[in-house]
């Protein structure tokens, strides 16, 4: 079986839960040993949107864990170590800035301030500008332990390259990945000066934070990382994705990060 | 939105944390339908703003009929305007020479 990078194999992990349902008409959430938001994010919605009954995990712990990252609580205790699964109202730009404000605080004790608002703002103005969705939402878990923050962004809208196809009729279809570069060169259905903001945040996270982001649409992925970067090419129907999947994984341990240099 | 002498705080109108282009093209909806020629945007406050949004500002600022003048600009508020100010429009080439199938 060939070696992918963990987020990949988490999101892999998403499609298999999902195609689960196609087969069996119900969804074992035991069949995922530890959810990652890169696959609980997208699994959670899937239920929730086809109202699908589901079969809880064995393990108590993560029962719980389940539980309350789908249930938003409205006041955080500071050791708290997730942001629950909130709902962006994508008819209403003004919701984002309270959970936008709720994240950023949620990472002020590990980043320079100036660094993750950036990305995180940048990610979710993509949503609200670009991918015409009705449903966008976003989690976040520290681990401590592991030593890095994971943030998932999904919103089930027209995908990148339902995006761009609109406007570049050269993009195939089957080449969802071409997409995926094409916007992150800067090519938009918008007017002019556009791109920069995706751009630049993909350059903070992996060279000045030394993360790991995950962009998944349709049926391309974009992983890119320090080292280096790869697109997939989703030739398995069972791994399309109806929307945009953005993940990053941040680790914990970094010192200030001067945005401007990547800017 | 709060004014007072033409001065708008742009914190009351939108938020300390500006990030979302549309929220810059709604501010600039307002500032139009004013009455006053000369608007004063007071960015007072203002904890941070993210590239999209000065770089919608800037458009909307520029297609005003308005005379708009900001104040109270912190040092990275001045900085994101500099670097929106001073972007190139070429595309960036990512490159795509590993695809991997799955």
């Amino acid at each position: 079986m060939a070696k992918y990078p963990q987020l990949i194999t988490n999101y892999l992990d998403f499609c298999n839960l999902r195609s689960q349902y196609d087969s069996y008409e119900t969804v074992d959430l035991s069949t995922v040993g530890f959810y990652y938001p890169t696959t609980l994010l997208p699994i959670i919605n899937f239920i929730k949107e086809n109202s699908i009954v589901y079969l809880p995990h064995y393990n108590g712990t993560v029962t719980r864990y389940i539980d309350i990252i789908t249930n938003p609580q409205k006041d955080y205790i500071d050791r708290v170590s997730y942001i629950p699964i909130e709902q962006l109202q994508t008819n209403d730009y003004s919701s984002a800035d309270s959970i936008l404000k709720r994240i950023i605080n949620f990472v002020s004790k590990e980043y320079t301030l100036n660094a993750f608002s950036y990305i995180l703002t940048e990610l979710v103005d993509n949503i609200y500008e670009h991918l015409e969705c009705s449903n966008a939402y976003v989690m976040a878990q520290k681990y401590p332990t592991k030593g890095f923050i994971e943030i998932c962004i999904y919103d089930d809208g027209i995908s990148i390259p339902g995006s761009l196809s609109r406007k570049y009729a050269e993009l195939k279809e089957d080449e969802d990945h071409e997409s995926i570069a094409a916007a992150l060169e800067g090519y938009s259905v918008k007017e002019g000066g556009r791109g920069h903001g995706i751009r630049s945040s993909i350059r903070i996270f992996s060279q000045g934070m030394n993360g790991k982001i995950l962009i998944v649409s349709r049926r391309g992925a974009y992983y890119i990382h320090s080292e280096g970067k790869n697109f997939y090419r989703f030739t398995d129907e069972k791994l399309k994705l109806d929307g945009t999947l953005i993940s990053v994984r941040v680790p914990l341990d970094i010192g200030e990060v001067n945005i401007y240099e990547y800017l | 939105m709060s004014t007072y002498k033409n001065r708008i705080s742009i914190k009351e109108s939108i938020s300390d944390y500006l990030a979302i282009r549309s929220s810059a093209k709604q501010f600039f909806n307002n500032i139009e339908s004013l009455p006053a020629l000369e608007i004063t945007i007071d960015f007072k406050d203002v904890q941070f703003m993210n590239r999209s949004f000065a770089h919608e500002y800037l458009t909307q600022k520029r297609h005003s009929k308005k005379r708009i003048r900001e104040i109270n600009k912190s040092i990275n508020i001045d900085k994101m305007f500099y670097v929106v100010k001073n972007s190139k429009e070429e595309k960036e080439h990512v490159g795509k020479t590993h695809v991997i199938p799955i």
